[in-house]
């Protein structure tokens, strides 16, 4: 596990989290604040040349994600990344998570709500907020 | 339901654009492989619902079926906003891409967000 969250200056986005070996492992309260803004995201799986991987991003009151379960709980956000690939996408006015919730993550092998396995290969997420 | 599509005979990108995402889905607008650069979210009509943007990548006989098809792409668009999702570098569509809005993420729902979500699509 080896995550970053920093604090920058610049307004888009004042908080970038790394995460270079994400899993199927809920990684709860990413942005460590409710009602995250989320602004960019790199899903970075060039390292990875067998699978499809699919970051997820979950939301709930709980700082700890409790009661928020990879494979079962639907996820806010979905975005697939082919094998040996990298997506970027770019959110001007971001996309805002509810008032009292924390955003969640986890990278999955599966499309949709389902599956709880991890990638084999190496995946990388960073993610740009408010 | 209306779809205006501006094909590649003028640009090298095309666009699409829906009316209503939110009473049917699109299947395959793409109509095979193809690069998506943009997807602009209107969701103003929606004052108090939020709409979930649900794309799929994925030839399903008979088309896509939003109750079982699992999604490849998914976003939450506020109520009463709009929101554009850019991807600089391109999101590829292996398959063909298709879309649908409806009220939440869940595999099960199919319900129809209460007012007209615009999707603009760009891609090429």
């Amino acid at each position: 596990m080896s995550d970053i969250l920093k604090t920058v200056s610049n307004p888009l986005g004042t908080l970038i989290f790394k995460e270079t070996t994400a899993n199927a492992t809920l990684i709860a309260n990413v942005f460590s604040k409710t009602a995250p803004k989320l602004i960019s995201v790199k899903l970075d799986n060039s390292a990875n040349s067998t699978e499809t991987v699919y970051l997820k991003l979950y939301e709930n009151t709980s700082a700890t994600a409790a009661n928020a379960s990879v494979g079962t709980t639907v996820p806010t956000f979905i975005l697939r990344c082919p094998s040996s690939s990298i997506v970027e996408m770019y959110i001007p006015q971001g996309l805002t998570f509810t008032s009292s919730n924390y955003a969640h993550m986890a990278v999955t092998t599966t499309a949709g709500i389902a599956g709880t396995t991890a990638p084999t290969g190496t995946v990388a997420v960073t993610l740009i907020g408010s | 339901m209306a779809t205006t599509t501006l094909d590649n005979s003028y640009t090298t990108y095309k666009v699409v654009v829906e009316d209503d995402l939110g009473s049917a889905a699109l299947q395959n607008i793409t109509n095979g492989s193809a690069t998506v650069y943009s997807i602009f979210v209107d969701n103003t009509a929606n004052t108090n619902d939020v709409s979930v943007l649900k794309m799929y990548d994925n030839l399903v006989d008979g088309g896509i079926d939003v109750d079982a098809t699992e999604v490849d792409y998914q976003f939450s668009i506020n109520a009463a906003s709009r929101r554009l999702i850019s991807f600089p570098t391109g999101l590829t569509i292996t398959n063909g891409l298709s879309l649908r809005c409806v009220q939440s993420g869940a595999l099960a729902n199919t319900g129809d967000p209460s007012s007209n979500v615009i999707v603009t699509v760009v891609y090429g």
